[in-house]
């Protein structure tokens, strides 16, 4: 990997690197540990043996599992199909694929319950079912389709990376496709796609507005962590589930570290352009293309679904045209939208801020105690949002520091968790910078302040804005870190939308779902024009 | 490069600034905020609070949860309150809290439009609609799926075997309305107590008995005991259940918008007093108290009975909810209030005991 060691360390350093160090130790550290010390012996003992946690357990690792296997057998499709076939409308593909990046993960679930439940307009209009499609079959097609972008993008990245002139040589010798695929693409492909696999496993383990909104009574651990704290107030409880809700998703982190050997874990370079590659026959081609073309359709419901829900009166009921759900916009719930856009750009910037700094001062230099905050620096990868949430709860909301109730606690929350991407894009990105440039500033007379400011800087900007903008995606989107946070006031348009969807206010809620993508999409829009630069390229910066 | 740089940074300042300004004017546009904790329906709350925010220029956040679910958090908070009003909820609920001295003491002036009946004459809460509890029968499967069961219109057709799994209600741990169901039992089996020949004396122990016994028969026949005391609502517009126990004013919400279901009102229900207070120790107390004061006014009973759930006013005068039967017309238990709210904790336990739903 050559870390390269940078000038030896000097005041600037040391000042920015124990602001940093406090910063990972107050608000990643901190929260951990009071998690998993919060509840006594007996307080675990007691959680851990009750019935319903143990099935939430056993839930847990079977959804994980299915959810997974799926999404990432999708993802893996669909990027072979962009990187290994001729097929037309390719851009139109890969942009698509892109939009569910904007909308949180549980959108899924809604347009599930619009097509599929009670008053489904498939189950109960096309089909004449009385029954309503819940449980973790739902849960299961629902979080196959919300994650299998993540996926792609990871697996596509990987793919691009891959060297072009392998395959071709192995064709030259005279393989066929499949052989070619069988034994250098695959192989190559492994642990990028283990990877990606792994990744999944823990946005599904952690994933709790689809369970939520759609599994009904099938308990999964973050929905039981949620009801000991909302309906039970049992915060030994909801601590003891989270700690053990931690213990395998970092166990997937730590597996992921030791594939990728120290590579990158989450990021792609970037530099794999689109390489010519053999590609394959042409009735295999439209085999691709149909699936992807179902992919396609299977996205567009989804959000046509919802735009249809906010303008009918009464969904399954009532299909005349209406605009009043529109209303919720300006109302009460209204105004958490306005709180999303606030709270996700600061946490977005934030994070990316930090990640600069980090990605110089600690990656970049020697010291005494580097590994440690490098490793701390990734760490919120691992860790499942909820937990984070109960974590930020449990250390925040007591002296010395009190921030409970506040919109400090918030973003801070959403800021600490969006610090590994930008911290990977930024490394990756210092890689490919010689320590040349640098030594050269120095040599020319430049202080410390100077190199950092005027050499590395501007060379990390394109990492820096792909920090900023997955942060602030990741944190408009987010639901399970923000939902013990907010406060009256202080919430976020997710939970506004849940609690709309738990009131069964469907037409407010997708009508206010709809306006948060809308806004998404409108900043990266925005961003796009401002910067020039496509959103996918961005994208293979992270994960 | 560099000037693309410099570009980008004072763009992220420009943002920043712009966003900050923007929080900064939107908070102080309103100079003052009131956090209200609020056990109603969505339409109705947007409605009350709009007005309010209107009227008097104070911006107002909302935190929205079942009655049980209010109560829990302001108990939850009591060292640090974080809410300044209590809406909805039945009065028992709020009366509990005012015993845990988790009100505070007010004299709005509006409390002369209450009747005495409907307020606490401590003055921790007041009483400013009404509501009756009855059933919510789901039509096209009751006409499907209940052929020659003759329609629930008396809580005692509840028990026929036939509707076994089909039923849903509310647990009276969390919902205040399914309290209200409980004890309402017990006050009707007293009431018909002296057709049995039982003496006055032991007429309401007589009706505690039998009314347990009524819910363990009840029991058999419930698919789930909801948290919130909407919720067998939706469950029985969605067609989880047939039928379903809940606020009449709520269950009407779900035959306007169309859903095939019909609300039945049995004779001999149970009716609430929906409750306002001001949270002791909340953030705003000043203008919690003009909260109040405007919740108890004859517009905002108005606003009540007109919008979203349609309640029933207790100011006499104010415009009863259009379309619904007059409450008057409702065959209600003798109901002891004081007692119910003395003989909760006891009450609770014993149905834990008895029937563990």
């Amino acid at each position: 990997m050559g870390e390269q060691i940078r000038s030896k360390l000097d005041l600037l350093a040391i000042f920015v690197i124990i602001l940093l160090a406090l910063v990972l130790l107050i608000f990643v550290i901190l929260p951990v540990i009071k998690v998993f010390i919060y509840p006594s012996i007996k307080e675990y003992i007691v959680i851990l043996t009750r019935p319903r946690s143990l099935r939430a357990m056993q839930n847990s690792l079977f959804i994980t599992v299915m959810s997974t296997l799926t999404a990432t057998l999708m993802g893996f499709i669909y990027a072979y199909a962009m990187n290994y076939t001729s097929m037309p409308g390719k851009r139109f593909l890969k942009s698509v694929i892109l939009l569910p990046l904007l909308s949180p993960p549980f959108i899924v679930a809604l347009a599930w319950i619009l097509l599929f439940g009670g008053q489904g307009l498939i189950t109960r209009q096309l089909l004449g079912w009385r029954r309503s499609i819940f449980g973790w079959h739902g849960l299961w097609v629902v979080q196959s389709i919300a994650f299998f972008p993540y996926a792609y993008l990871i697996i596509n990245g990987i793919l691009e990376g891959i060297d072009a002139n392998l395959e071709y040589a192995a064709k030259n010798a005279g393989a066929n496709g499949f052989y070619v695929f069988r034994t250098v693409t695959f192989p190559l492909a492994l642990p990028g796609l283990l990877n990606a696999a792994i990744l999944i496993a823990i946005y599904v383990l952690a994933d709790f507005g689809n369970p939520i909104v759609i599994a009904g009574g099938w308990p999964v651990i973050p929905t039981e962590i949620f009801g000991r704290i909302s309906g039970h107030y049992d915060l030994a409880g909801a601590a003891g589930l989270s700690a053990v809700l931690l213990l395998p998703a970092f166990g997937l982190f730590l597996l992921s570290r030791m594939i990728l050997k120290g590579k990158s874990f989450i990021t792609v370079t970037g530099r794999g352009a689109a390489q010519e590659r053999p590609l394959v026959t042409s009735p295999t081609k439209w085999v691709f293309f149909s699936f992807c073309l179902f992919i396609v359709i299977l996205i567009v419901s989804v959000y046509g679904t919802l735009v249809a829900g906010a303008f009918v009166k009464t969904w399954g009921i009532n299909w005349s045209p209406s605009l009043e759900h529109l209303q919720v916009l300006w109302g009460v719930r209204g105004k958490s939208l306005y709180n999303s856009l606030f709270y996700s750009f600061f946490a977005g910037l934030g994070a990316a801020v930090f990640a600069v700094l980090a990605a110089y001062f600690i990656y970049g230099k020697a010291f005494w105690g580097k590994q440690v905050l490098d490793f701390i620096s990734l760490l919120p990868a691992a860790i499942p949002g909820i937990f984070l949430g109960v974590g930020f709860l449990l250390a925040f909301n007591a002296p010395p520091i009190v921030l409970g109730g506040t919109a400090t606690i918030v973003i801070l929350g959403l800021m600490v968790w969006n610090i590994p991407l930008g911290y990977q894009a930024c490394t990756a990105g210092l890689e490919q910078i010689g320590s040349e440039i640098e030594e050269a500033a120095i040599n020319l007379g430049a202080n410390p302040l100077r190199v950092f400011k005027d050499t590395i800087l501007p060379l990390l900007k394109t990492p820096f804005l792909a920090g900023f903008i997955m942060g602030f995606l990741r944190s408009i989107t987010n639901l399970s870190i923000v939902i013990f946070l907010i406060a009256p006031g202080k919430t976020v348009a997710t939970v506004a939308i849940l609690d709309l969807i738990q009131y069964a206010e469907l037409g407010s809620a997708v009508t206010l779902a709809v306006a948060l993508f809308g806004m998404a999409l409108a900043v990266v829009g925005i961003a796009q024009i401002l910067l020039g630069r496509g959103l996918r390229e961005l994208m293979g910066f992270g994960g | 490069m560099k000037t693309q740089l410099r570009m980008l940074v004072i763009g992220i300042l420009i943002v920043s600034v712009i966003t900050g300004i923007g929080g900064l004017t939107i908070s102080s546009a309103y100079p003052q905020r009131m956090t209200l904790y609020a056990a109603l329906d969505e339409p109705t709350l947007e409605a009350l609070i709009s007005k309010f925010e209107e009227d008097t220029g104070i911006s107002v956040d909302l935190w929205r949860g079942g009655a049980g679910e209010v109560a829990a958090r302001i108990r939850a908070e009591a060292a640090a309150p974080k809410g300044d009003v209590f809406i909805g909820g039945s009065v028992d609920v709020h009366g509990d809290l005012a015993l845990e001295g988790l009100l505070a003491k007010t004299a709005p002036e509006n409390a002369k439009l209450i009747p005495e009946p409907y307020k606490d004459p401590e003055g921790y809460w007041y009483g400013w609609y009404l509501g009756v509890l009855g059933l919510v029968l789901n039509t096209e499967l009751f006409e499907k799926e209940m052929e020659g069961i003759p329609r629930p219109v008396s809580w005692d057709e509840l028990l026929r075997p036939e509707w076994k799994g089909k039923v849903s209600t509310s647990g009276p741990h969390t919902s205040g309305g399914a309290y209200i169901f409980l004890v309402t039992q017990i006050f009707r089996f007293e009431k018909y107590a002296p057709f049995f020949g039982i003496p006055k004396g032991k007429a309401r122990e007589a009706g505690e008995e039998a009314a347990f016994a009524w819910f363990k028969a009840f029991k058999e026949n419930v698919k789930v005991f909801t948290i919130k005391a909407t919720e067998p609502i939706v469950l029985t517009a969605m067609g989880e259940t047939i039928v379903g126990m809940s606020w009449a004013h709520d269950i009407l919400v779900y035959v306007e918008k169309g859903y095939p279901v019909e609300l039945i009102v049995p004779p001999d229900t149970g009716f609430e007093i929906g409750g306002a207070s001001v949270i002791a120790g909340g953030p705003n107390p000043e203008a919690a108290k003009m909260f109040l004061n405007f919740v108890l006014s004859k517009e905002a009973q108005e606003i009540n009975a007109t919008v979203g759930a349609k309640r029933y006013p207790v100011t006499p005068g104010v415009v009863s909810p259009p379309g619904a039967p007059s409450f008057e017309s409702f065959s209600l238990v003798p109901y002891d209030r004081e007692w119910a709210i003395a003989n909760k904790a006891r009450l609770l336990d014993k149905w834990d005991q008895v029937i563990g739903g």
